[in-house]
């Protein structure tokens, strides 16, 4: 199918009405349905094994992919992408395991449900959050890619800065009962991401001279540690005999559980998407902001943690909207988003495609047909997805004294295939100890991992412009975006000094 | 000593280790200024230094706060069970990379079975041996996952 397109209609984002046929006849040919089918089992298999990304198995398959057509290559690499968006949060609902870094904040509220025999109920949202946020994304890209894509140009270091000061003020005021806790948390988490080498530098930083610690620490083993393994420790200590003692409850939501659902898929999706055009920008920062919006819209905010629907729906709704918006700035200029769209990137040179303006006018079928395979693939993750709903469920009866030694293995396979290190390992394991122990405290892990995951991206984004600068602070009040969200923090701050003071939570001790 | 007191102790203690080696770092870039205009010292100073404050705030909540109960400064953050599967997890990890994965989830799934609460040892034995071989057939024969390898080379 290579060759050039011509013709006045050919223009990037914009599609004339009989294209939109010719889109899903591309993206529903057999071989194109097969390599999507082939990426999204992949995707969703590599989203629920926590340690293997979709970014180390984009990199082992581009080697296979090349004996593919251009096509499929593009649609097996993208369907893995966006199945391990959902395939994350099946351990997260059903061990508090999370399968991936965006996947942290399913946790909070799918654990619990799962714990309460709703773990059928946390899964069908999910998949149809997911399912939402992928096809809402693929309109778009088909209907308005450019202009989408030009917002993001729109965003330097300075921006960035204020968008990770952003999401760390969120995530201090939000997560835990104490403020105080909660900023320690995220200033330690910081801290963690910044041991290491310099990047700018290539200097060794609080390293005191062991090796190990040159490579810092992977994001991966923390989280894993902190949640998964903290969670077995936890539950052999109060000797739970299983995640759910008692019956499953239904396996899909109904009435008002759906309704609330649906409105956090929506509202998810449109607070994943647009950050999902920037480069470097994170989907665990785009899904805690969107569980962020829900607790503090929520009519009763005291469900959240606890098990409430939208603390599902939200998260899972708005990592999906920006993993699929990734692909717009890609295909668009040619700029990878995050490292698994890199891979992309290097799939498309491979095969001697050029992103950019040009791969609409020159390759037009290309690029149609990945954007079918892509809402064909939406559609095809929920077929799988939905129906294993029950089965998966059923892993939440399991005893502790089983499943335990199951979730610490895979937590241990994990954490080394990140790096093939035992260090990561050893971090895994002793994370899990300081999570059990942070849990019985009443310390908010979620700020540690949140803290990890902006510090050094905050640190690299006001680097770089006071570098532009050369030292001076008012570059990060230049543009009307830098000042809007620094507003916005402002705002942010305030809000939530003022609800802690009316009322009156204090510092448990 | 209260709990309290001590997470603010060992918050001061990172915080503090972390300060000067920060510290140092930014002394021996001084002259050289290899970090452009914000060095790299320059974030984890102000970091440690919040951390430091975050720790004193603690201490004076804690100070000023109710007292806890007895109950509560009194018992023990890990029980017994919780320490020894750590003790149990820990030892994997120091075991792995001198035997390899395959012989050490021989050994060391039984145990973990053992320490959750599976009954008699003949069936935590079955039940280790089975995950081990499940997890070399779905992770290192089908996924190809890397897993550490001892000396025999498996």
């Amino acid at each position: 199918m290579a060759g050039q397109d011509s013709g006045p209609e050919r223009r990037p984002g914009i599609l004339i009405g009989t294209r939109i046929i010719d889109v899903f006849l591309y993206a529903l040919e057999p071989t194109n349905l097969l390599y999507c089918a082939i990426g999204c089992i992949l995707g969703t298999a590599v989203g629920v094994l926590p340690g293997l990304g979709p970014a180390a198995t984009c990199a082992m398959l581009l080697s296979l992919t090349t004996h593919l057509s251009p096509e499929g290559s593009i649609i097996m690499l993208a369907g893995i992408y966006y199945g391990a968006q959902y395939g994350g949060s099946t351990t997260s609902i059903l061990v508090n395991v999370p399968g991936e870094a965006s996947s942290v904040v399913t946790c909070l509220d799918g654990f619990p449900m799962a714990q309460q025999g709703r773990a059928g109920e946390a899964l069908a949202i999910a998949a149809i959050g997911s399912f939402i946020a992928g096809t809402f994304g693929v309109v778009v890209m088909m209907f308005s890619a450019n202009f989408f894509a030009n917002v993001g140009l729109q965003f330097g270091p300075p921006e960035y800065v204020w968008l990770m000061v952003f999401g760390l003020a969120g995530v201090a005021t939000f997560s835990g009962q104490s403020l105080l806790k909660s900023i320690t948390c995220v200033a330690c988490g910081a801290l963690l991401a910044a041991i290491g080498l310099d990047p700018v530098s290539g200097l060794q930083r609080l390293t005191y001279g062991w090796p190990p610690l040159i490579g810092g620490f992977e994001v991966v083993s923390l989280f894993m540690g902190l949640f998964g393994v903290a969670e077995i420790i936890d539950s052999i200590d109060t000797q739970r005999p299983a995640v759910l003692v008692g019956k499953l409850g239904h396996l899909f939501p109904r009435g008002q559980e759906l309704a609330r659902g649906l409105a956090a898929c929506a509202r998810g999706t449109l607070v994943g998407f647009l950050p999902g055009l920037l480069p470097g920008l994170v989907p665990a920062i785009t899904s805690f902001w969107a569980y962020d919006l829900e607790k503090r819209i929520s009519k009763s905010p005291e469900r959240f943690g606890h098990g409430a629907i939208e603390g599902v729906a939200a998260p899972e709704a708005a990592n999906n909207a920006t993993a699929q918006a990734g692909f717009i700035p890609l295909m668009c200029f040619g700029i990878p988003t995050s490292g698994t769209l890199a891979i992309v990137l290097a799939a498309l040179i491979l095969h001697g495609l050029q992103p950019g303006p040009l791969l609409f006018e020159r390759h037009a079928h290309l690029a149609w047909a990945v954007i079918g395979s892509m809402y064909v693939g939406n559609v095809m993750l929920l077929i799988l997805n939905l129906p294993l709903v029950g089965l998966w469920a059923r892993l939440s009866l399991i005893p502790y004294r089983i499943l335990g030694p199951l979730v610490l293995g895979v937590c241990f396979v994990g954490a080394y295939s990140s790096r093939n290190s035992m260090f990561d390992v050893a971090v895994c394991m002793l994370s899990g100890v300081l999570g059990f122990v942070m849990k019985k405290r009443g310390w908010p892990a979620i700020a540690l991992v949140l803290g990890f995951l902006l510090g050094d991206p905050l640190e690299q984004s006001l680097r770089q412009s006071l570098a532009i600068s050369g030292g001076d602070m008012a570059v990060l009040f230049h543009t009307s975006i830098s000042k809007t969200l620094a507003a916005l923090t402002l705002a942010l701050v305030a809000f939530a000094l003022y609800q802690k003071r009316s009322t009156r939570s204090g510092e448990p001790e | 000593m209260p709990i309290g007191l001590l997470e603010a102790l060992i918050l001061i203690g990172v915080g503090g280790v972390a300060l000067l080696g920060s510290i140092q770092l930014d002394r021996q870039l001084g002259p050289l200024n290899l970090g452009g205009v914000l060095g790299p010292a320059r974030y984890t100073i102000a970091l440690s230094a919040l951390i430091l404050c975050c720790a004193a705030l603690l201490i004076l909540q804690r100070l000023r706060g109710p007292r806890p109960a007895p109950a509560e400064a009194a018992s023990p953050v890990l029980s017994a069970r919780a320490t020894t599967l750590t003790a149990v997890l820990l030892a994997y990890v120091a075991a792995a990379p001198l035997v390899g994965f395959v012989i050490g989830s021989l050994v060391f799934f039984p145990l973990l079975y053992q320490v959750c609460g599976v009954r008699p040892w003949s069936r935590s034995a079955v039940y280790g041996a089975v995950m081990a071989v499940a997890f070399y057939a779905v992770f290192i024969w089908l996924a190809r996952i890397p897993v550490p390898r001892g000396g025999l080379g498996f």
